[in-house]
């Protein structure tokens, strides 16, 4: 598909202002395709980061549902659910904050606020429950913090993700539509300089001509 | 030795006692479906309480219902043909199972579920029947509606106790705590009223079972970091391990150190407790789940000590030990169960069961 030129006067100021624009535009795209490489290369970290951590809370989540299933094996599904009833929760706090990551986007931030002066006692009555059940609730504790760090890293994928889209959108319009306009137009006033040039040419020739015939008949 | 009083009791212990299911048997089960547990058991004595539940609805929480059902049925088949001492002390341990019925009404109203959910928590025992256990439910909208409901009970007058020494009750472990240490406490006194070997029988085989709880508790509290002080609300009545000891035994630094202390304690006891702690203190290092089982056995070990020692009848070593074979056989088949349905390996199914001897 031939690109549309744009509407200016072909003149040679116009050509040369052209030519300087296809020259700006070419330097942002290739500014904006060393963008794109830098945030293909911190989404490819994070994401080996947000891999490993999966690996870890997977190991963390199955230990604890072992363990589970060890209690639930143990004292019986009902009485399971039945002192889970009373089981005060555990509290904590996310905090949501934003701090500068590569080419200074702003990341999304979510930090693990655990509760203060947490006073050190068991959560399930002593006598009726195995040890397991704690060790499993004290796992879910311990699983919560890469759930959050996870979550943040999730977040900030997403958010690279979105700025390649974005950065990839603005390269693409630069290389497929402005600098195609921009070289159709150059091309157009060219022509139409050309053109003009031939015209003269021709205008030249005829005047000279016409002046030879006059002086010969005056000769 | 008295054994008219035991004419009626042995003989019905002695037919319930056949109808436990071999080790080897039970054995078999694991890693088996639930279809082919629920055929097996279909010849045991659970069989009548399992035909009357229909095959859609079988999964591991309708046969655990079925085994507590049938626990508590021949626990009031015990009872009815016990008298005397052995009566009380009987009525006494049934108490365990009440208190059960009450924590379970208490997180029930706490957690504010329906009755009908509520309900699937009880296993009608003793004074606490279904219809009781109900009707308290259905009244109660507080914890202290239940307390209320139980006044004219003595475990509401202990929970009304408890509520008047604290000015608030942050969660429902106070409750819970106070309402174990009192049964433990009456079980001690009926076991106390016994005379002669039926007195140091269940003496023994009751109290290594309190023993084993101090112990658990302390082990557990000490993993969690629990302060000294607040060990000491938890523990139980004691029995060989006095109140000293088991304070000495929270003062120690390590496993190691708190087993060896209570070792020196369970010399002057009899063979089974130096057993066990001997046991313990060999595999100190090992898992706080693996010393949870070596104590989970003891009352088990204790009373086939105590049968090996003195005669298998007339006396009361042969109920003791019937009650705790069938409330392992409880365990096992619950444990078997709950891993068939969540497809465990047999090898963690085997590893969680408690069986008499090395099996």
């Amino acid at each position: 598909m031939s690109a549309e030129k744009l509407e200016v006067h072909p003149t040679r100021l116009e050509l040369l202002r052209l030519r300087r624009r296809k020259a700006l535009a070419e330097g942002i795209a290739d500014i904006l395709q060393k963008d794109l490489e830098t945030l293909i290369v911190a989404l490819i970290e994070h994401r080996q980061r947000a891999h490993a951590l999966r690996t870890q809370l997977y190991e963390i989540l199955n230990t604890a549902y072992s363990l589970f299933i060890e209690t639930e094996m143990m004292i019986g599904t009902m009485k399971v659910r039945e002192i889970s009833l009373s089981a005060s929760p555990i509290e904590f706090g996310i905090e949501v904050s934003t701090t500068p990551g590569v080419l200074g986007i702003q990341f999304p931030s979510l930090q693990f606020i655990e509760e203060e002066n947490r006073a050190l006692k068991p959560r399930f009555n002593l006598s009726e429950t195995p040890i397991q059940l704690e060790e499993a609730a004290s796992k879910i504790e311990d699983a919560l913090k890469p759930i959050v760090k996870l979550a943040e890293l999730t977040a900030v994928i997403r958010e690279i993700l979105e700025m390649i889209s974005l950065k990839r959108r603005q390269i693409n319009r630069i290389r497929f539509q402005i600098l195609p306009q921009l070289d159709a137009t150059i091309r157009y006033v060219e022509l139409i300089l050309e053109e003009i040039e031939r015209q003269d040419a021709i205008r030249v020739r005829v005047l000279q001509r016409k002046r030879k015939e006059r002086a010969a008949k005056s000769g | 030795m008295k054994p008219l009083k035991y004419k009626e009791i042995m003989p019905r212990v002695a037919i319930e006692n056949l109808k436990l299911i071999e080790v080897d048997d039970l054995i078999s089960l694991i890693g088996k479906d639930l279809e082919s547990i629920r055929c097996a058991l279909s010849d045991s004595p659970y069989g009548e309480y399992i035909s009357a539940i229909s095959q859609d609805e079988i999964d591991s929480i309708s046969l655990e219902a079925v085994l507590l059902q049938n626990y508590a049925e021949t626990y009031k088949k015990l009872v009815k043909f016990s008298s005397g001492s052995i009566r009380s002390l009987l009525l006494a341990v049934l108490k365990k199972f009440e208190v059960s019925n009450v924590k379970a009404m208490l997180r029930a109203t706490k957690a504010k579920i329906t009755v009908d959910e509520a309900m699937k928590h009880i296993v009608p025992v003793g004074t606490l029947d279904r219809n009781r256990c109900r009707a308290i439910l259905a009244e109660s909208k507080s914890i202290d509606d239940v307390i209320n409901s139980l006044a004219n009970l003595e475990y509401g007058l202990i929970m009304k106790d408890v509520l008047n020494k604290r000015e608030r009750i942050e969660d429902l472990m106070q409750l819970e705590v106070a309402l174990d240490k009192a049964v433990y406490r009456e079980i001690l006194e009926s076991a106390e009223k016994l005379k002669g070997v039926d007195k140091k029988i269940a003496k023994d085989v009751l109290g290594i079972e309190l023993d084993a709880i101090n112990v658990r508790i302390i082990l557990k509290c000490k993993a969690l970091g629990v302060s000294q002080e607040l060990i000491k609300d938890y523990l139980m009545p004691t029995a060989l391990f006095g109140e000293e000891t088991l304070e000495e035994a929270t003062k120690a630094t390590s496993a190691k150190a708190m087993i060896g202390c209570l070792l020196i304690v369970a010399e002057t006891g009899n063979l089974v407790y130096k057993n066990i702690f001997t046991q313990m203190l060999k595999e100190c290092d090992a898992p706080l789940s693996r010393l949870e089982a070596i104590l989970d056995k003891a009352p088990l070990k204790m009373s086939l000590y105590m049968l090996k020692e003195h005669t298998r009848y007339y006396n009361i070593g042969f109920v003791l030990a019937f009650l705790n074979l069938k409330w392992m056989e409880i365990k096992n088949l619950r444990c078997i169960i709950n891993g068939s349905e969540r497809k465990s390996p047999p090898s963690q199914v085997r590893k969680l069961l408690t069986l008499p001897g090395e099996w």
